[in-house]
C-alpha cells in the first residue's frame, strides 16, 4: 500500500467555504440520503395505512418550525431511525477516513 | 504492466472500439501483404529453375506466413466479436502476430531471392516484382523482392525499415516528404488502399527523419509536438465513423484527411527546418531535452481531445453549450492557437498559461455536466486509462502518454497510475460482489419476518457472516482506492486543481453517498411496495422542499467532523462495528453533537489539543444536557478566537454550525438529535448568519433569482425633503417567477416599462421610503393598470424586485451644520431677510426667484407670528425689522423653521400634480380634488391630510392647507370643483366625452363576463348601472345577501351572475385605491378611476415621447 500522503480523506468534510449554493446542495443531499434511509425503515415496518397517516402528518405539519420536534414526539420509532441513520453515515465516512 | 479492463458500460464499449479498429487495422495491412506476395509468387517461375526440396521449403514458409494470417485473422474475429474475452490479451496476441507475419514474409522473399538469383542476392529482380498496373515505379528497381514492395508502395514501411533499409530510397523520400508529397499518407501509391496505420506512418517518418540525420530526442520531440495531437484527433473520428451516417462519415473523412495532412505538412516543416528544431540539442542529452514544452503541447491536445469527446457525448444537453465553463475551454483554446508572438520561449509561456486555464475550465465542465465520475476520469483517469488500450496509444507505443497531471517525472506517475487503477478495479470488482450478495440475501429475506427483514435495511444493514466478510473487504478496497486516488489528486500541481471543496466533495459523493444511494435503491426495490416507494420519495421531497434535508445535512455532517477531529464516541462506533454503534446510540447521538459542542468551548479546545484520547473518554460524561444547555454562542467564538489554531477550528466550525445554532437555541442535542435540527430553524439560524459560518437557512423556499426585466434604469428619480433634493437610482427591477418577458408584445414591453419609469418617479418622490414599500407600491400600481392585460394571463406580475436604491444628495445638505453654524454676526446695510436668503441659500437653491420670495414671506410671517421663534433669534430689539451692525444673532430656529416651511410646501407642490387627495370627513374618507387652496383657520387646529400624515398648524396665522370637502353623492364630475372640471375636460375634450369613457369602461368590467352569445344573443344590464347610485355600505348589504336570494335578485335585473362577481370584484378594488367616503357612490369612485387612469396614461405616454 503507497505511503503517499493524502490531501482530502482526512478532512473530507471540512470546507473552506460553506456558503455557496454547491456547499447547500451537498447538505441536501447528505441529509437527503439520510432522511431516505430512515423513511425506508419506517415505511418497511408499518403497513400502508399507517404509512399514509404518517405521510399526512408530514404533509400537514413540515412547514412548521418545530416540525422534527413534533414529528419525533408523534413518532418516535421515525426518530430512532433518523438517529441510527446518521449515526450510520458517520460511520461509514469514519471508515473510508481511518 | 496490466490493462484495465472496463467494468461499466461506456468505458468498455469504447475501448473495445479501439482495440477493433486497431485490430482491423492489423488485418487489412495483413491481407494486403498477403495478395502481393501471393501475386509475386505467381510471378516467379521457381520450378524450372530450383530444386524441389527448396521450392518445398518455400512454400513452408509460404504455409507459415499464410497460418499467421489465418491466425492474426481469427484472433481479429475474437476481438471484433466482444463479449467475455481478456481484451488486452487478444490485442497483444494480434500485435504478436503482426509482427511475425512481417517476419514470415520476410522470410519468403529471402528464400525467393536466395532461389532466384542465388549468385547475386542484392540485385534487384525487376521483372519479378509484384508490380501493379497502375503503380508502376518510376525510381530505380529495389535490390530485393522487399525492396519490390516499396516500389509498390512508394513510402518506407515499418517491416521494411526494421530489415534494411535502403539509404538511396530514403533519401528520396526525404526530398518527397520535404515537398509534401502526400503519397507517404497512404498505403498505396493512388490512396486505394486508404491511409497508413498511423503506427506505419510514424515510424516511417521517423525512419526519415533518421535518414536525415536527425537525433533520436528531434524524432521524439516531433511525435510528441506534431504528431501525437493529429493522431489523436484521427483516432477519434475513426472511432466517431463508425456509427456515423453516410454524410457525417464523409465529413469525419475529410477531418481525417486533413489530420493527415497536418502531419505530412508538419513532417516537412520539421524537415526543412530541421537547424531550428533541433537547435542546440546534442544526443547527450536526455530523451526529452524539450519535455516540458512538448508536454505542455499535449496536454493541450490530450485536453482538447476530452472537450471534444465530452461535446460529442452532450450533443442533446442544451446546458452544456450554454455553461460558462464550456465558453472558457473554448476561449482558452483559442487562446492557445492565437498568439502573436514568435519568440518560443514567450510561446511557450503562454501555451502553459492558456494550459493552466484549459484545465481548470474543463475540470469545472466535467463536473458541471457528469458528476464526480467524470471529474475523476478528467483529473485522473483520462491521460491513462483511454491511451493504453486506445489505437492512437497503441499506434503511437513506445512514448509514455503525456499525463495530464503534472509535477511528477513519468515513472513517478505512472506507479500511481497503475496503482490507482489497480485499486480501482478491486473497488469496482468486490463492489459487485458485495452487492449480487447484498441482493441475493435480500431476496431470500422476502419471505421471512418482518423483523429479519428490517434488520437488513438502512445505511449499515445487519448481513450474514459471509455477507459481512465480503464487506470488510468491500470497505478495505474502498479506502485504498479512496487513497490510491487521493495520493494522485495530490501529485497535481496546484495550478490544476478544482477547489479542494468541490474535490471533497466529489470525493464524498464518489465514495459515501453515491454507493450508499445505490444499497438504499436495492433496499428500496427489494423492500418497499411500488405505493410505499412513491411515498418514501414524496415525503423525502416535502422535507428537502422545506429545507429539512439541509438541516440533516448539516448534523450529520457536524457528527462526522466531531468523530474524525473530536474523537467521540462515534469513532468508536465506527471502529467497533455497526453493533458497536447500536450499542452505543444513547450516548453517541449525544456525542454526534456533544464532540462538536466540546470543540467548541473552550474547554473542550484546549482538551482536545492537548489529548484526543482523554477527550474522547470524557465524552460521554461531560457532555451533559446540562453543559450543553450553559454553552451559548458568546463561549463558542470566545473558543474559536482563543484557539491557537484559529484556522483549523474554524474550517470545523463551517461544518459544524448546526451544531453551534443548536446549542445557542439551547437545544439539548447531545440527548435530543431532533431538537438539533430544529434548532436551525428559529433563533439558531440568526446565531448562525452572525456566526457567519454557514449558509443561511430560511424556511421560506429559495426563490430563483430572477432577470432583471429592466437593466440599469438610467432614469433617476428626483426626490425632495426638506428642501433637499435627491436623486434616486435603481439599477435593476425584477419581477416575480410567473412572469415572462416573452409573453409580451414589444408594445406592450414599452408601455409596462414606460409605467414603471412613471410610477417609481411618483413613488420616490419621498425620500427614503424602504425598498420594501416601493416595491409593494410599484406591484399594486404594475397591477391595477395591467392586471386586465391579455399577457396577465400568463405572466402575471406577483412580485417587485428593485434591489438596492442608490439616493444621492443633489442639492443642499444634509446637516444642519453645515447650513448655517448658528451664529450671525451682523454686518452694515445687512436685513433679516438678506441673511437668511444669503445663508439658507443652500435649501432655497431650486426655488425660482418668485417662489424665493414666497417661501421667505412665509417664514417671516410665521416668525411674526411665533413669538417664541422670535425670541430664539435672540435680536436685541426682539423685532424682525430691526438689527444692529455687531450684534450677534442666532439662526438655527429660524433655520428650523425654514425647513418647515419647505416641507408643507412640497407637500402643497405634491398636491398640485398628484392628482386626487383622500381626506377624512363626514366619518369617512372623502376625495378631494387636485387643487387645494390655503387661507387662515383657526389655531390649534389638526389638519390631516390623508390616512397616513398629519401635522397641526400652531399659529393662528399660518397657511394651512384646506381641502374643500363636499359629501354629496353625485357623481364625481359634478362635486368637482371648477379646475378639476376644467382638467377632466382637458383630459377628455368634454363631460360628455368623459361620461363615454366611463360607460366603455364599465362596459369593459361587464364583458369580462359575457361571451360572444351572451352579447348576442342575451339581453343582460350592465351592472354598473345599477350599482352606479350606491355607496359601497349598500351594495355591501347586497353582498351579504344568501347565494339564493342575491341570485334572484339578480335575475330580476337581468344581471348575469359572473357579471355582478366581476364588478364585486371592481368595487373591491374601488375601495382599496379610491379615497372616499362612506357617502360616496359607486359611481363616484368609478368615474375617479377613470379619470386617474387617463392621467396615469398620459404621464406614460408623456415619458415614452421623452
Amino acid at each position: 500500500m503507497t505511503t503517499t500522503q493524502t490531501t482530502i480523506l482526512p478532512n473530507l468534510f471540512t470546507f473552506d467555504e460553506n456558503k455557496t449554493e454547491e456547499a447547500e446542495r451537498f447538505l441536501e443531499e447528505v441529509g437527503t440520503l439520510v432522511f431516505q434511509s430512515a423513511l425506508m425503515r419506517y415505511l418497511a415496518a408499518h403497513t400502508d395505512e399507517e404509512s399514509s397517516v404518517f405521510e399526512v402528518y408530514v404533509e400537514e405539519h413540515v412547514a412548521q418550525p418545530s416540525f422534527m420536534d413534533d414529528l419525533c414526539l408523534e413518532y418516535p420509532e421515525f426518530e430512532n431511525f433518523l438517529k441510527e441513520e446518521m449515526m450510520a453515515f458517520s460511520s461509514d465516512v469514519h471508515s473510508l477516513q481511518n | 504492466m496490466s490493462v484495465e479492463l472496463p467494468t461499466n458500460g461506456p468505458e468498455r464499449n469504447e475501448l473495445e472500439e479501439d482495440a477493433v479498429i486497431e485490430a482491423e487495422s492489423i488485418l487489412r495491412y495483413a491481407e494486403v501483404r498477403l495478395s502481393k506476395l501471393n501475386t509475386y509468387l505467381e510471378q516467379v517461375p521457381l520450378e524450372q529453375k530450383v530444386p524441389l526440396e527448396q521450392v518445398d521449403k518455400l512454400k513452408d514458409l509460404w504455409k507459415a506466413f499464410k497460418e499467421t494470417g489465418e491466425e492474426l485473422e481469427k484472433t481479429y474475429e475474437k476481438i471484433s466479436a466482444g463479449g467475455d474475452i481478456d481484451l488486452a490479451n487478444e490485442l497483444v496476441q494480434i500485435r504478436a502476430l503482426e509482427k511475425k507475419l512481417g517476419e514470415d514474409e520476410k522470410a519468403v522473399y529471402d528464400k525467393v531471392e536466395s532461389l532466384v538469383t542465388p549468385s547475386s542476392e542484392n540485385q534487384p529482380v525487376a521483372t519479378e516484382a509484384p508490380v501493379e498496373p497502375d503503380t508502376a515505379p518510376k525510381e530505380p528497381e529495389p535490390t530485393n523482392p522487399i525492396d519490390n514492395s516499396k516500389k509498390d508502395v512508394p513510402t518506407p514501411k515499418t517491416n521494411a525499415k526494421a530489415t534494411s533499409p535502403d539509404d538511396h530510397y530514403l533519401k528520396e523520400d526525404i526530398q518527397r516528404l520535404k515537398q509534401r508529397d502526400d503519397a507517404i499518407l497512404y498505403r498505396e501509391a493512388d490512396s486505394s488502399q486508404g491511409f497508413k496505420p498511423l503506427k506505419d506512418l510514424r515510424l516511417d517518418i521517423e525512419a526519415i527523419f533518421e535518414a536525415d540525420g536527425q537525433s533520436a530526442s528531434a524524432k521524439q520531440n516531433f511525435y510528441q509536438s506534431k504528431f501525437k495531437g493529429p493522431a489523436a484527433e484521427i483516432a477519434r473520428n475513426r472511432n466517431l465513423m463508425r456509427e456515423a451516417t453516410p454524410e457525417k462519415k464523409a465529413e469525419l473523412y475529410e477531418s481525417i484527411k486533413k489530420s493527415y495532412e497536418q502531419i505530412l505538412s508538419d513532417a516537412s516543416e520539421w524537415l526543412q527546418n530541421k537547424e531550428v528544431y533541433d537547435e542546440g540539442r546534442t544526443d547527450a542529452e536526455e530523451t526529452f531535452p524539450d519535455r516540458q514544452e512538448v508536454e505542455i503541447l499535449a496536454d493541450i491536445k490530450e485536453a482538447e481531445k476530452a472537450f471534444l469527446d465530452l461535446r460529442e457525448q452532450q450533443k442533446n444537453n442544451p446546458d452544456f453549450a450554454a455553461s460558462v465553463h464550456y465558453e472558457a475551454v473554448l476561449r482558452a483554446l483559442d487562446a492557445v492557437d492565437n498568439y502573436p508572438a514568435q519568440d518560443p520561449s514567450l510561446v511557450s509561456k503562454h501555451r502553459e498559461k492558456q494550459l493552466s486555464v484549459l484545465s481548470e475550465a474543463l475540470d469545472k465542465l466535467f463536473l458541471e455536466v457528469s458528476g464526480e465520475d467524470a471529474f475523476e476520469d478528467v483529473i485522473v483517469g483520462l491521460p491513462t486509462d483511454v491511451p493504453q488500450v486506445s489505437p492512437s496509444s497503441t499506434e503511437l507505443a513506445g512514448v509514455e502518454a503525456t499525463q495530464y497531471i503534472n509535477g511528477k517525472s513519468p515513472t513517478e506517475r505512472t506507479t500511481h497510475r497503475e496503482k490507482s487503477l489497480e485499486a480501482k478495479q478491486q473497488f469496482r470488482d468486490i463492489k459487485k460482489q458485495y452487492h449480487e450478495a447484498l441482493e441475493a440475501h435480500q431476496n431470500e429475506l422476502k419471505n421471512r419476518s418482518m423483523w429479519e427483514k428490517m434488520k437488513s435495511l438502512g445505511m449499515k444493514p445487519e448481513v450474514p457472516e459471509a455477507i459481512k466478510a465480503l464487506e470488510t473487504e468491500y470497505l478495505a478496497r474502498r479506502k485504498d482506492y479512496a487513497r490510491e486516488l487521493d495520493a494522485r489528486l495530490s501529485q497535481r500541481g496546484e495550478k490544476f486543481e478544482l477547489s479542494q471543496d468541490d474535490m471533497k466533495r466529489a470525493f464524498a459523493r464518489k465514495f459515501i453517498i453515491k454507493p450508499q444511494e445505490d444499497f438504499l435503491k436495492l433496499q428500496e426495490r427489494n423492500f418497499l411496495s411500488p405505493e410505499a416507494q412513491g411515498r418514501l420519495k414524496r415525503i423525502a421531497g416535502k422535507l428537502g422542499e422545506h429545507k429539512w434535508a439541509i438541516r440533516a445535512g448539516t448534523i450529520a455532517l457536524a457528527g462526522v467532523v466531531g468523530a474524525a477531529t473530536g474523537g467521540t464516541a462515534l469513532a468508536f462506533a465506527g471502529a467497533a462495528s455497526w453493533q458497536g454503534a447500536k450499542i452505543a446510540t444513547s450516548a453517541a447521538a449525544g456525542t454526534l453533537a456533544g464532540g462538536v459542542t466540546n470543540k467548541l468551548t473552550q474547554i473542550g479546545v484546549d482538551r482536545t489539543e492537548s489529548n484526543l484520547k482523554k477527550t474522547t473518554d470524557s465524552l460521554e460524561k461531560n457532555f451533559t444536557l446540562e453543559d450543553i444547555n450553559s454553552t451559548n454562542i458568546s463561549n463558542v467564538t470566545n473558543a474559536i478566537e482563543a484557539n491557537k489554531n484559529a484556522k483549523k477550528y474554524q474550517k470545523v466550525a463551517t461544518v459544524v454550525a448546526g451544531g453551534l445554532a443548536g446549542i445557542a437555541a439551547g437545544n439539548a442535542m447531545a440527548e435530543n438529535m431532533p431538537s438539533g435540527l430544529t434548532g436551525l430553524s428559529e433563533e439558531a439560524l440568526g446565531q448562525l448568519e452572525t456566526s457567519k459560518i454557514i449558509p443561511k437557512v430560511t424556511e421560506t423556499p429559495e426563490v430563483p433569482t430572477q432577470p432583471a426585466y429592466m437593466e440599469k434604469v438610467a432614469l433617476p428619480f428626483d426626490g425632495r425633503e426638506g428642501g433637499l433634493v435627491y436623486e434616486h437610482h435603481v439599477n435593476d427591477i425584477s419581477f416575480g417567477s410567473e412572469f415572462k418577458t416573452a409573453a409580451l408584445t414589444d408594445a406592450e414591453n414599452k408601455a409596462l416599462s414606460s409605467f414603471v419609469r412613471v410610477k417609481l418617479d411618483d413613488i420616490l418622490v419621498k425620500p427614503n421610503t424602504p425598498v420594501p414599500e416601493i416595491e409593494t407600491k410599484l406591484q399594486a400600481a404594475i397591477e391595477k393598470s395591467f392586471g386586465d392585460s391579455q399577457w396577465w394571463k400568463d405572466s402575471p406580475i406577483k412580485s417587485v424586485d428593485i434591489g438596492k436604491v442608490e439616493v444621492v444628495l443633489m442639492s443642499g445638505t444634509e446637516s444642519t451644520p453645515e447650513i448655517i453654524k448658528g451664529e450671525y454676526i451682523v454686518k452694515s446695510g445687512d436685513t433679516l431677510w438678506e441673511i437668511a436668503e444669503d445663508k439658507f441659500k443652500d435649501q432655497l437653491k431650486d426655488l425660482s426667484p418668485q417662489e424665493r420670495d414666497v417661501v421667505l414671506d412665509r417664514l417671516f410671517d410665521r416668525v411674526k407670528a411665533d413669538s417664541g421663534l422670535l425670541e430664539s433669534l435672540s435680536i436685541d430689539s426682539n423685532k424682525i425689522d430691526l438689527i444692529k451692525t455687531g450684534e450677534s444673532i442666532d439662526l438655527s430656529g429660524l433655520q428650523d423653521e425654514l425647513t418647515q416651511v419647505l416641507e408643507d410646501r412640497e407637500i402643497v407642490e405634491q398636491f398640485r400634480t398628484s392628482g386626487p387627495l383622500p381626506v377624512e370627513a363626514d366619518g369617512g374618507v372623502k376625495s378631494v380634488p387636485i387643487t387645494v387652496v390655503e387661507k387662515p383657520i383657526p389655531g390649534g387646529t389638526e389638519v390631516v391630510i390623508n390616512n397616513e400624515r398629519s401635522y397641526t398648524e400652531a399659529a393662528p396665522t399660518k397657511p394651512v392647507i384646506t381641502p374643500e370637502i363636499t359629501t354629496s353623492t353625485k357623481s364625481f364630475y359634478e362635486t368637482a370643483p371648477q379646475h378639476v372640471r376644467d382638467e377632466i375636460r382637458q383630459y377628455f375634450t368634454s363631460p360628455k366625452d368623459f361620461e363615454g369613457a366611463v360607460e366603455r369602461a364599465a362596459d369593459r368590467v361587464s364583458y369580462r363576463a359575457y361571451d360572444f352569445l351572451d352579447t348576442s344573443f342575451n339581453n343582460y344590464e350592465n351592472p354598473y348601472n345599477l350599482f352606479r347610485d350606491m355607496t359601497v355600505a349598500r351594495f355591501a348589504e347586497y353582498q351579504a345577501m344568501p347565494n339564493a336570494q342575491l341570485r334572484s335578485w339578480l335575475t330580476d335585473h337581468s344581471i348575469k351572475y359572473e357579471a355582478y362577481l366581476e364588478w364585486q370584484d371592481k368595487i373591491k378594488e374601488l375601495q382599496q385605491n379610491i379615497p372616499h367616503t362612506k357617502t360616496d357612490t359607486i359611481g363616484a369612485m368609478f368615474e375617479q378611476s377613470v379619470f386617474q387612469d387617463r392621467v396615469d396614461e398620459k404621464m406614460r405616454s408623456n415619458l415614452y415621447r421623452n
